[in-house]
């Protein structure tokens, strides 16, 4: 493997060429008008920057290392006029093919201006990728978040999850779907934390993926940020929500889920108050004050303001600025603990140095921040009547932020490289944390709660940081070679402490040994290589991916071993690492991929890829360890008192804690897609893929391992996180796409899935047993012992086993391993034989399986439907009669998004034959945003806009009283047999449905 | 109020009496009358029913109209009224005597249709066959009422136990196409069209009567409609 990694290492420095992963190139050839023979020594410039080409022989050109965004082309040659191409498009990765044909001089002496227009398909798309640039995001304005608006992409899941082609979601599983801004990866709440308004390009590859992508099964999600250009530019809106009750059904206050808990007309009822302890949060004091116990409040009457800003520009010579900041303030739906929250305020820079025109130095930062109430806080059940501002466990505080420094540097006209360093930490801490759980208070009538303190908190640092080097070179016309590699260190600890009531402690860390707060440090290193080959129309992407993964930890990966006599507790535990040998885990992966793009004609190209991928685990899941207790920690020297040393000693390994298995693989996925794209009239153009995706060996942590004494003879479990269950996703993808003209544009798609997935909700046996079993060796090496003997500053050390003890114990460990092999190959009480046991650990530890396997094949599948359509049309400002100086039909906007999928599926047991799986209703909404641009006050644009969310009023229904009901009798409410249903009514009124009632917002936008 | 009425009429008689060619006419207005018949799922719940509407022309070019249609349709008389229930506690079917269903429709449709042949700058008799095809919104009620509830667990059947009143109220997106002829006279056409309604809406499952959900809704229409153009 060293061999490989020093391989890769040589090609990166060897390598005469590089491109990164956010930039495109534009090439083209230069002809004279007349006689279309090629100009050679033609200049080309790309206005507004400094970059430019020359043709060489043949009149071809190249720019490289083009950022995203529109742009004009200019050719120039001595005695030719000037040809200029605008709206010249460049996209991320893909070629822009733009070719002047230039008339002398003597013929044509003024400037001619073109407008470019990509081809009608693109020629270079090897796989699907949908790209939404700046201008695409102008046309659906009411989306604000960049989750929805990643959400409206083919292929992603339209009901807003992480979601791509049926993907799976579950935790252990890790990132399906990547996530990349400026070409660095990072957490999906990163980059949807993003500004609308400051993205330059986003594009969603839902079938594979270059090889520069890795770490995801499923698809990426890779954004550019904007940068600041050579003149001013920006634009400020601002948004007004009116108030108004937000939900369906009836005031919270009188909700039918009350039944007749809630008493306004009763007196003593309406008047009790109770005891609140006040700002010290302790009865008793003198600030306790005394409160209503059951005060309503008017959570309708509070209205919500949203401001967003966007500037950029030149800040001097050679530098540019783009900044992007929004703060909103809304109104909470339901009784809450603030009726007015502010949205965390999103902000965003870039600062760009471009001193010539092969060197451009960007560096981003990000920055999100948000404080959050901690525990249990005033909400729509039975904490209604919590105060305002009331938590349980004091608040907490959440930051992400993001720096990027990037170089691009342009080696030559053909070659040019990007080096990045990033640095990126997510930080999460809690304040006024009570230091122990209350008893549960309630009111008189003993239903609603009164504020009660919980302890509990989380506390966590992530931070990721390194570089990523891109080498890009356009070996000849046909190759253009793009290697790198990312070098990535993390530093992360985690501490979770949750006590549910007086008695229950649960503990959860990431740390490193058992110094709580101490970072583990992991590691990645990926590299990759790719060859855009384009030759004869022909476009194809060979790439290689590696990827490495350092776990960054000691000690064993044995599961169950907490179960052991020798690390039980906490305080026990942490002699593993000194007893146990074993070298950091790791893992790699060799990802390879091929695409290719076979443009027919030029309004119809077919594109085929397949490929693997490879997805590590999850930090959390491979490095937390839990512990739990239901009694206070030990006085084991009896000074009366808890030392240090004591703390967390009556804490046991948690019955259910996830625990990483030795033999731990990298999730694999296989995916592949066949598709065409055909312009078929004008500017509609439809597209139709076909995909396949198998994804294996996804974790689970369903797994049950047993420690098995070898003393005792007993066995205790804990759960273990292995590659347990598969699941495939077969589909179609179509849309249908009308470029802008005629004043509007729209963009249809619809995606069908069928999902096997026996991890799902009914396959097969969801557990498989395994059995944990130390042999003579891990019993004669010293690392097993019963005894500990409590040493004076109260902390336990073990007492080695006697000669004797050691020969008696080795025998019967030996001969547990002896009997489960010799069972091996017989029925087991699963579905499977008995398991041989195989040696997992290095210290003697061996695993084996009593045969409960999964199901081979899934019995099953879910069916998932989704279809979106944007419809966009404006008229230009001067459209449609004049009434005075104003033309009321310009400078019209209308955007409107429709969408619908299907429901939830469910499993359904009909009253004869076996059990189906089912969906549900389907679910649909209609959005709309319609504006009205008037005429500019000097540099100013002013615009007015109404923006109508959930158009139609639509009660798309999200849950049912009971499947069986809902499938026979059409029935979502409780029967009406259902007594308390007849007295109170539908006790999920306001919460059934997916979207709240139709809310029309108000706004102006002022652009400059 | 005779007094705009009167107006009306002349103004309308006017427009009339003026010949006009039909190139000439960019606008058009009429009425229509479906037969409307369910299809696929949706033929399980309902019969054929009458439609009616109106529709705004605008002539984009001698061989594409663009349509603006507002539709309005009932269907009476579900079928599930007739169906009978196997109660499963005694196994005996049971039929709802005060079983009601109803489907009300509204829709807002653009469509264009593209003429197979040129449509002519001519007052004379024109046949116009053309291709249609359109998407807008439906919004639809389907109302199920007098229900009893076959989900009792004590016998014997309470017929005085209804289910509530069950009601798929959605207003969603839908395409048609379909075939028509339009003959044109000056002023006057008679259009008359047959075509294919796919709404991507739903009507929930009711299987103790045997009707699974239905999703889409389909239907086809055959239409006639009277159109005056200027």
């Amino acid at each position: 493997m060293k061999r490989l990694i020093l391989g890769f290492i040589l090609l990166l420095l060897m390598s005469t060429s590089a491109m990164a992963t956010t930039a495109g190139k534009i090439t083209g050839v230069i002809t004279d008008a007349a006689t279309g023979e090629s100009l050679p020594g033609a200049n080309v410039a790309l206005e507004g920057t400094r970059k430019g080409a020359t043709t060489d022989a043949e009149g071809r050109y190249l720019i490289l290392a083009v950022d995203p965004g529109m742009y004009t082309l200019t050719s120039t040659m001595v005695g030719y006029g000037t040809e200029k191409k605008e709206a010249v498009q460049v996209i991320v990765d893909y070629t822009s093919t733009v070719n002047f044909a230039l008339k002398e001089a003597s013929l044509e002496l003024a400037e001619l201006i073109v407008v470019a227009e990509r081809p009608p398909v693109e020629p270079d798309k090897t796989t699907s990728k949908y790209v939404v640039s700046s201008a695409d995001i102008q046309a659906v304005p009411q989306v604000r978040s960049t989750s929805q608006l990643i959400a409206l992409q083919p292929g992603m899941a339209l009901d807003g999850t992480n979601r791509i082609r049926g993907s799976t979601t579950r935790a252990q599983t890790g990132t399906q779907v990547g996530y990349y801004i400026d070409g660095i990866e990072v957490d999906r709440s990163l980059l949807t934390g993003v500004n609308t308004t400051a993205i330059q390009e986003l594009s969603v590859l839902t079938g594979g993926m270059n090889a520069e992508f890795g770490n995801a099964g499923a698809g990426i999600v890779s954004l550019v940020t904007k940068e600041g250009r050579g003149n001013f530019s920006g634009r400020v809106e601002y948004k007004f929500t009116p108030a108004g009750k937000k939900h369906w059904g009836r005031d919270v206050y009188e909700s039918p889920g009350f039944e007749d808990n809630v008493q306004w007309d009763n007196p003593d009822w309406v008047n009790e108050t109770y005891m609140d302890p006040g700002p010290d949060r302790t009865l008793g004091t003198s600030d306790d004050v005394e409160r209503m116990a059951h005060e309503r409040v008017d959570y309708t009457d509070n209205i919500g303001h949203r401001l967003e800003g966007t500037l950029g520009g030149p800040l001097a010579r050679d530098f540019s600025f783009f900044a992007s900041l929004s703060y909103a303030r809304s109104p909470a739906r339901f009784p809450a603990a603030e009726q007015v929250s502010d949205d965390p305020p999103r902000m965003q820079a870039t600062l760009t140095y471009r001193p010539g025109a092969d060197i451009k130095v960007k560096a981003l930062g990000m920055y999100q921040r948000s404080d959050q109430f901690q525990g249990s806080t005033r909400n729509n059940a039975q904490n209604i009547f919590f105060p305002e501002d009331f938590s349980a466990s004091g608040t907490y505080t959440l930051s992400r932020q993001l720096q990027i420094l990037t170089l691009t540097h342009t080696l030559g006209k053909n070659t040019y490289y990007d080096l990045k360093f990033f640095y990126n930490k997510y930080d999460r801490d809690t304040f006024d944390v009570p230091d122990a759980t209350e008893a549960l208070r309630k009111d008189k009538a003993g239903f609603f709660n009164l504020p009660t303190l919980l302890r509990q908190y989380t506390e966590e640092e992530d931070i990721k940081y390194g570089i990523k080097y891109d080498f890009v070179s356009q070996v000849n016309r046909s190759h253009l070679i793009q290697t790198g590699l990312v070098l990535t260190q993390r530093s992360y600890h985690r501490t979770h402490e949750n006590f549910a009531n007086t008695k229950s402690r649960f503990l959860e860390f990431v740390a490193d040994g058992f110094e709580l707060g101490k970072n583990v440090k992991p590691w990645t290193l990926n590299l990759y290589v790719q060859d855009k080959i384009e030759y004869g129309g022909l476009v194809a992407n060979l790439g290689l991916r590696w990827d490495y993964y350092n776990f960054g930890r000691n000690g064993s990966m044995g599961e169950a071993l907490g179960k052991s006599p020798m690390y039980s507790t906490f305080t026990r535990a942490r002699y593993e690492m000194d007893h146990l040998d074993s070298s950091t885990p790791t893992m790699t992966a060799l990802s390879p991929r091929v695409g290719l793009s076979h443009p027919i004609t030029d309004r119809l190209a077919a594109h085929y890829f397949i490929g693997r991928s490879n997805v590590f685990p999850v930090l959390l899941e491979t490095h937390r360890r839990q512990f739990s207790s239901e009694a206070p920690d030990n006085d084991l020297n009896g000074n009366g008192m808890i030392d240090e040393t004591e703390k967390w000693n009556a804490m046991e390994v948690h019955t259910t804690a996830r625990q990483p298995s030795d033999g731990m693989k990298p999730q694999r996925t296989t995916s592949m897609e066949i598709g065409v794209d055909w312009n078929f009239v004008a500017d509609y153009t439809a597209s139709i893929t076909a995909h396949y995706r198998r994804d294996e060996g996804l974790y689970a942590s369903n797994n049950i391992s047993y420690w098995v004494d070898p003393l005792s003879g007993q066995s205790a479990q804990v759960n273990a996180i292995r590659n347990t269950y598969w699941q495939t996703a077969r589909g179609l993808e179509l849309s249908l796409k009308k470029t802008f003209s005629n004043n509007f544009q729209f963009n249809l798609s619809y995606n069908a899935e069928w999902v096997r997935d026996p991890g799902g909700i009914h396959y097969g046996k969801h557990s498989a047993n395994w059995y944990v079993l130390p042999d003579a060796d891990f019993i004669s090496a010293g690392h097993y012992w019963t005894d500990w003997e409590v040493q004076s500053d109260g902390s336990e050390r073990p007492v080695p086993l006697t000669s004797e003890q050691v020969a008696d114990i080795s025998a019967k460990a030996e001969a547990n391993i002896v009997s489960w092999t010799e069972q091996a190959g017989a029925q087991g009480p699963g579905a499977g034989p008995w398991q041989p046991p195989i040696k997992t650990n290095e210290n003697g530890i061996w695993t084996a399986s009593n045969g409960q396997v999964f199901s081979a094949e899934p019995t099953s599948g879910q069916r998932r439907n989704q279809l979106s359509l944007q419809l966009y049309y404006a008229t230009p400002m001067a459209y449609g009669p004049k009434m005075g100086a104003i033309n009321p039909f310009g400078g019209l906007r209308v955007s409107m998004i429709y969408r619908i999928f299907s429901g939830a599926p469910f499993e359904y047991v009909p009253p004869v034959g076996p059990r189906e799986f089912r969906t549900g209703t389907p679910v649909m909404k209609t959005d709309l945003y319609a504006a009205k641009d008037f005429r500019n006050i000097g540099n100013l644009r002013p615009t007015l806009f109404v923006e109508v969310s959930n158009l139609f009023n639509e009660k798309s229904t999200e849950s049912r009283n009971s499947d069986f009901t809902y499938v026979q009798y059409g029935q979502r409410l409780p029967p009406p047999d259902d007594t308390e249903y007849l007295l109170y009514g539908d006790p999920n009124e306001a919460t059934r449905y997916r979207y709240q009632p139709r809310e029309v917002e108000i706004g102006l936008e002022i652009q400059f | 109020m005779n007094r705009y009425l009167m107006l009306k009429v002349w103004l309308l008689a006017l427009l009339v009496a003026v010949p006009v060619s039909a190139q000439e006419a960019q606008y058009g207005a009429g009425v229509f009358f479906n037969r409307s018949v369910p299809v696929l799922g949706f033929h399980d719940r309902y019969s054929a029913s009458q439609v009616y509407g109106a529709v705004l022309d605008y002539q984009v070019s001698s061989r594409a109209t663009m349509e603006f249609e507002y539709h309005h349709l009932t269907m009476d008389d579900g079928k599930i009224e007739g169906l009978a229930f196997t109660w499963p506690i005694d196994k005996q079917k049971y039929l709802s005597p005060d079983a009601n269903s109803r489907f009300n429709l509204n829709s807002f449709l653009i469509n264009a249709l593209a003429y197979l042949n040129t449509r002519k700058s001519s007052s004379d008799l024109q046949l116009l066959p053309y291709v249609a095809v359109g998407a807008g919104f439906y919004d639809y009620q389907d109302r199920i009422t007098g229900l009893i509830y076959p989900g009792q667990k004590e016998e014997p059947l309470n017929a005085d136990l209804m289910l509530d009143d069950r009601e798929d109220e959605h207003t969603a997106l839908g395409a048609n196409f379909g075939l028509g002829m339009t003959v044109v006279q000056g002023r006057f056409g008679l259009d008359i069209r047959g075509r294919y309604h796919m709404i991507l809406g739903d009507l929930r499952p009711m299987e103790a009567w045997n009707l699974p959900g239905v999703f889409p809704i389909a239907m086809f229409d055959f239409r006639t409609a009277f159109k005056l153009y200027w």
